[in-house]
Order: C-alpha cells, then sequence, then structure tokens
C-alpha cells in the first residue's frame, strides 16, 4: 500500500516536470515560427525609406522644379525656394505624437549647403542615402548632391 | 463495480488512469503544436502580411510618381478583402487583419468610399492625380 503511494506521487511530480519542460517548448516553439514568419515577411528599412524618399526630388508637392509656365515637374531639380521645413510639412508629416516611431528623414544640399527635416527628426541617424542632384535657386541651374539621413523607428524619444 | 476512489486505491486501477493522462497529455501536446504550427506557418497568411506590405510601399511609390498611374498587384488576391483608408491599408482574411500605414503629401487624397475590395483576383492601386484609389483591375484587350 506505502509503495503505491509512492509510485503515484513519484508519476505525479514526474508528470508536474514534464508538463512545464513541455509547456516551455511550445511557447518557445511559438516564439520561433512567429520569429521565422517575421523574417520572411519583413522589408528592408532601407528599401521602405528609398521608396518615400523618391518623392523630395521627384513630386512637386515636395521640393521637385515645376516650371511656372508650363506647369512640368522637372523630377531631379530641387527649386531652392522650396527647400525649407515648411514645404516638407506639406510633403512629409509625420503625426505629432507617435510620429518619432516612423521614418523620419534629415536633408542635406551638400554644396549650397542648405537643410530641412522632417517634424520628429532628431538626429538619430540609421542610414544615409546620396542622390546627385540639379539645384534651381532661381536664376541659374547648378550641379549639388543630395544627402537624405534616415531615422528609422525609434521606440522612444531621445532624451 | 468499482468506484473512482476504490480504482485509485488499487494500483492497477491507478496505472490505467495514469495511463489515460498521458495519453491525453501526448494527443494534447501534438494537438497543440498541430495548431501552433498551421496558424502561425500558414502561407495565406504570410501572403497577407507581404500584399500588406507591398500595398502601403506601393501607395508611397505612387505619391512621388508624377502624372497618373495604375499598377497591378502581381498574384491572385480573391482570399483577401481590403481596405484602403486614408493613411493605411488593411488587408482581411477571415478574422485576422493586418494593417499597414503608409504617409502621403498633404495635398494627397485617398478615395476611402471606393477604397474596398472584397475577394477579388485582381486588385489595382490607381492615381489618378492626387487621388490615390484601390480598385479591381480593368480588363484589358
Amino acid at each position: 500500500m506505502s509503495d503505491d503511494v509512492f509510485d503515484v506521487a513519484g508519476k505525479t511530480i514526474f508528470w508536474g516536470i514534464v508538463i512545464f519542460v513541455v509547456s516551455i517548448i511550445i511557447i518557445a516553439f511559438t516564439i520561433m515560427i512567429s520569429s521565422y514568419k517575421d523574417r520572411i515577411t519583413g522589408v528592408p528599412g532601407e528599401l521602405k525609406a528609398d521608396l518615400i524618399s523618391q518623392r523630395f526630388t521627384n513630386t512637386a508637392d515636395c521640393f521637385a522644379y515645376q516650371d511656372p509656365v508650363t506647369k512640368r515637374t522637372h523630377a531631379g531639380v530641387i527649386d531652392l525656394s522650396k527647400f525649407n521645413d515648411e514645404q516638407m510639412a506639406h510633403c512629409y508629416k509625420t503625426p505629432e505624437e507617435e510620429g518619432f516611431r516612423t521614418f523620419n528623414f534629415g536633408l542635406h544640399l551638400v554644396d549650397t549647403g542648405q537643410e530641412t527635416k522632417t517634424n520628429n527628426y532628431f538626429q538619430v541617424k540609421t542610414y544615409r542615402f546620396t542622390k546627385e542632384v540639379m539645384v534651381w535657386d532661381g536664376s541659374e541651374m547648378k550641379k549639388d548632391v543630395l544627402e537624405i539621413f534616415v531615422q528609422e523607428s525609434l521606440t522612444r524619444l531621445p532624451t | 463495480m468499482a468506484t473512482s476512489s476504490s480504482l485509485l486505491k488499487d494500483k492497477r486501477g491507478t496505472s490505467i488512469i495514469l495511463m489515460i493522462f498521458e495519453v491525453v497529455f501526448i494527443i494534447s501536446v501534438g494537438l497543440i503544436l498541430f495548431q501552433v504550427t498551421s496558424v502561425l506557418g500558414d502561407a495565406d497568411s504570410i501572403k497577407q502580411v507581404r500584399a500588406a506590405e507591398d500595398l502601403s510601399m506601393m501607395a508611397n511609390t505612387l505619391a512621388a510618381s508624377p502624372g497618373n498611374a495604375l499598377v497591378e498587384y502581381p498574384g491572385n488576391m480573391s482570399l483577401y478583402t481590403f481596405v484602403l483608408a486614408s493613411n493605411s491599408v488593411v488587408v482581411i482574411n477571415q478574422n485576422e487583419r493586418v494593417t499597414r500605414e503608409f504617409i502621403l503629401p498633404e495635398d494627397f487624397a485617398v478615395d476611402t468610399e471606393n477604397g474596398f475590395v472584397e475577394k477579388t483576383e485582381r486588385i489595382c492601386l490607381n492615381k489618378e492625380g492626387r487621388i490615390i484609389k484601390l480598385q479591381r483591375c480593368p480588363d484589358v484587350g
């Protein structure tokens, strides 16, 4: 009788341990599959940022020069009179509160020295692109290089 | 007939109960693992996430394109329902929703009234002037 009691107690402890270990295995398995799914569906941040940044030089809603007479937009030509934070707010504005959680950009024209940035850009440079552009300053067209600094999703505001 | 308490006192009864428990436990673990794998590793749900990612990137790209454009999303999308909101695209499959956001220039708008496409094979993103809309692709030819 006493052996039976110990046998049952031993098996109960054994199954307690098994249930605990199997639970850990199931949780680990779930996390593993979930992270695998994230990995195969994830898109590199550089690609997303590059696609967004195309607008800076290609559309008159951002900084591209638009001929006032013909209304033709010159892709790759930056209108210096529009290269400011106000125009950037029309072009790409992240939500005021949580906007730091998405892409933000800092733009710099190397030769001209002019800069602009999006509303939640805090100089956290995740990566940088460069584009050769033309700059229209109202009287002449000059060659320049546009540096685009990308601040990828931040988890919290920098102090 | 043996009652449950007399079954527990009996060694043979105890081992039968433990054996039943072992079998039920092993089947349960197998079912849980199968369920986890089929829900998380389902090819349709992966395709759903990718469609949402791609469509949000397409909206960002269309905002950077001069003129009008009509872009067809490749693949058969008949399993999903698409909703294009003012700053996001939602892809729905049964009860699972995947949302991806995009940011358009201020003067752009999304045609949200017609931005609902349900279980159609071919879907297109259409940019007309400064309006972006999601629609069934028109038949060509």
